[in-house]
């Protein structure tokens, strides 16, 4: 792996420190981690069980085609009481019981399940995972004190299971395989560091997971437990039935580890690129954006789901990590847009030795579901048509910064400046107040106030002359005064005045002091 | 006449046929599902469009600033649909848009400066969700209003650039130039001031003739032509 490369040589051998020790031994390699193994073997009925209680108590059984008859897959517990096992035909079943309830069997929803289940595993360890098609893994190495110990910890799954309404069975070994034979054989048992070999010897081969030509197999030797499987010399057992049965059996013994797959939480979405050579140029970054953004808005898509806010996270050779943040003023999922503002940004990155892994996560998401076109006015055509104008907002906003693009909606105030504020311009606009159009209003209104030379032949009078300019025509005043709970807004007098040339300005008198404040057309 | 001569047929067709394809050429008027901006009658018909044409880069020279506000803004509001306002200093102020027809649902302020300016311009036109976008700048190279217009044509919507009045100004690429400059009311009383009325000078209008007009604001938003004063401008930029 290239950055490993790149981490500085371990000199724990050059500063006096003994030797490393020698490769630990087997044993100590079963004994360093503990695992506990989650076994459901109700997992399809009580999936039924659980959401119509109805169910409860009563047999029932799932069944799948297989070829062109159809069998039992899983029955319930009162079903197997009264004589039903999985791998009947559905037509014997039903001769047995003729008010047995069916169900068509759904693996994609028991795997669903279990994937859920080994999330909520994650309170107990952060390394839990699905064991399909019917069982848990999790990684309890040093994580089993923090409920009380080993056998604290298995009650407590086994009571929230079974609380839950799942039959279950748990045990806790120094391998996963081991701890999966035994919960599947029903052992409820807490094997000591290094017990494994003593504790799997009495289970039937059948609980590791071997095809059942495997087991058969082993049966014609007289072999029917694992115990007596290992006493065999392996050569010969290799030969006549595969490498595969003693891999699992050594599994077991911690000879052999199996990698298990942890669950990951489930984030708004998040894509991965690893780059098999570091990225030095801004061309390559542009390219694996546009794999990232396509990526996500594929995840985004199926999960129904827009982007808020999205962060770019760039991982160098020497481990430093990059990352670019970016806002959507509207849930987006267009891989295009997405790639363009990140694009954008790209100039941010120092490559420094190379960029080796590329992540794009949706930190926040909203719901965005496909939209659909309105008739012209109604409510749906205004949020299409802002739809339209988000990819351009964000845009703008991207570069130009968050308070520099925006719309100005209506406040009830008389004030001039205080009569609309800005506002994020993807939201709805309210309605626009009906003395608006009533009043005249200059179309451009002065941000700060410029002083201007007025002459005023009385002093409360129309102005007679603005700079050099002669008025010929003046219109007011308007008094407007602030609200009364103001005390920041005196009273002002307003006038609309044209000039000689057809100049049309609003001057305001405040306290003898004049003000341009804005043009008219 | 004997013989197949194909362009005796129809005349005027071939005519037209090649008009507009010199005009695709030159990158002018593209034909749109939705017609010209209207201006006034009297303006209409001096322009080739037959008013401001969508998809196209349009150059209004601030002769008067309440004046050249008003007449961008009134041409913004018949484009209807959402439009920019792209300036160092966006104030322009809904209340007093609302008379010119311009809701303040449809308007957006962008505060930007010089290349930004231009760019925020360009990007909202390439937009087709965009109606028209204006941008106040000083400075508008040839280069610069190339890039608009094409942005224009990409999009379809009215672009238009406010710059300030001067007497020299360099080529550019916009369709068409004008200056707007505010002009004494109809005559009336002293305490009341009367319709709003501008000077209209197209000092350059590509395929068409420059002119100049006086023009008044009616309280329902028309543009009037009172005393249609049409003198040819001698300049053509």
């Amino acid at each position: 792996m290239r950055p490993r490369a790149c981490r500085p040589p371990r000199l724990a051998g050059l500063r006096g420190l003994p030797p490393p020790a020698a490769p630990p031994e087997i044993a100590a390699v079963a004994g360093e981690r503990r695992w506990l193994a989650l076994h459901l073997p109700d997992l399809p009925t009580d999936r039924l069980a659980r959401r119509d209680p109805a169910l409860d108590g009563r047999p029932f059984a799932l069944w799948a085609a297989d070829g062109s008859a159809r069998r039992l897959t899983a029955v319930s517990p009162p079903g197997r009481a009264a004589g039903l096992a999985a791998g009947m035909a559905v037509a014997d079943a039903q001769a047995m019981l003729p008010d047995l309830v069916l169900f068509p069997a759904d693996p994609a929803a028991d795997a669903a399940l279990l994937a859920a289940l080994a999330a909520w595993a994650r309170r107990w360890t952060p390394l839990a995972a699905a064991s399909p098609p019917d069982g848990l893994l999790l990684d309890i190495t040093g994580a089993a004190h923090l409920v009380g110990g080993e056998a604290l910890l298995l009650e407590q799954a086994q009571s929230r299971l079974g609380r839950a309404g799942f039959a279950v069975h748990g045990a806790i070994a120094g391998t996963a395989a081991a701890a999966g034979a035994l919960a599947r054989a029903g052992c409820e048992t807490i094997v000591p560091p290094g017990g494994e070999a003593e504790a799997i010897a009495p289970l039937p081969l059948a609980c590791f997971r071997l095809d059942p030509d495997t087991v058969a197999g082993f049966a014609r030797f007289g072999l029917l437990r694992a115990g007596d499987a290992l006493a065999q010399p392996r050569a010969g057992l290799m030969r006549r039935l595969g490498a595969e049965p003693l891999a699992a059996l050594d599994a077991a013994l911690g000879r052999h580890v199996a990698p298990a797959q942890p669950v990951q939480p489930r984030l708004p979405g998040r894509a991965d690129l690893t780059c098999p050579e570091p990225l030095l140029t801004a061309e390559a970054l542009e390219i694996g954006i546009d794999r990232l953004a396509a990526a996500l808005c594929a995840d985004l898509r199926a999960a129904g789901e827009g982007a808020r806010a999205v962060v770019l996270e760039c991982r160098r050779v020497d481990d430093t990590v990059q990352r670019i943040g970016l806002g959507l003023g509207t849930a987006s999922r267009d891989p295009a847009h997405l790639a363009r503002l990140l694009r954008g940004r790209v100039e941010r990155i120092d490559p420094g030795f190379g960029i080796a892994h590329m992540a794009l996560i949706a930190t926040r998401a909203e719901p965005l579901a496909a939209a659909q076109t309105g008739l012209p006015g109604s409510v749906a055509a205004d949020a299409s048509r802002r739809e339209a104008l988000a990819p351009l907002l964000d845009r703008l906003t991207q570069r130009l910064g968050r308070g520099n693009v925006f719309a100005r909606v209506p406040v009830a105030s008389h004030i001039p400046h205080r009569a609309t504020r800005p506002a994020d311009p993807h939201a709805p606009m309210p309605a626009t107040p009906p003395g608006w159009a009533a009043r005249p209003r200059p179309v451009r209104l002065l941000t700060r106030p410029s002083p201007v030379a007025v002459i005023a032949l009385l002093p409360d009078g129309p102005p007679a002359r603005v700079g050099r300019q002669r008025v010929v025509r003046a219109e007011g005043p308007e008094r407007i005064g602030g609200e009364w709970w103001a005390e920041d807004a005196p009273e002002e007098d307003y006038w609309r005045v044209e000039t000689e040339t057809g100049v049309r300005l609003w001057l305001a008198r405040r306290e003898g002091a004049w003000s341009l404040r804005g043009y008219f057309p | 006449m004997a013989g197949p001569v194909p362009f005796s047929t129809d005349r005027a067709a071939v005519l037209a046929g090649l008009r507009s394809r010199v005009a695709r050429m030159e990158g002018g008027v593209r034909p749109s599902g939705r017609g010209a901006i209207p201006v006034a009658a009297a303006v209409d018909a001096m322009l080739p469009a037959k008013g401001l044409a969508r998809g196209a880069l349009h150059e209004v020279l601030e002769a008067d600033p309440g004046a050249a506000a008003g007449f961008a803004a009134l041409m913004l509001a018949r484009a209807g649909g959402p439009v920019l306002w792209i300036a160092p200093d966006p104030d322009a102020w809904p209340p007093g848009l609302v008379a010119l027809g311009l809701s303040p649902a449809d308007l957006i302020l962008v505060r930007a400066v010089g290349e930004d300016a231009l760019w925020a311009l360009e990007e909202a036109l390439r937009c087709p969700a965009v109606a028209g976008a204006v941008a106040v700048c000083r400075a508008l190279t040839l280069t610069a209003s190339r890039r608009l217009q094409l942005a224009a044509e990409a999009g379809g919507g009215l672009g238009l650039v406010l710059r300030p009045d001067a007497e020299e100004v360099p080529p550019t690429a916009s369709l068409t130039r004008w200056r707007v400059d505010a002009r004494p009311g109809a005559a009336g009383p002293r305490h009341a001031l009367a319709d709003p009325a501008w000077r209209l000078e197209l000092l350059k209008s590509r395929g068409g003739q420059p002119g100049a007009w006086e023009v008044a604001l009616r309280p329902d938003g028309r543009l009037e032509t009172p005393a249609p004063v049409v003198r040819p401008v001698a300049r053509a930029g």
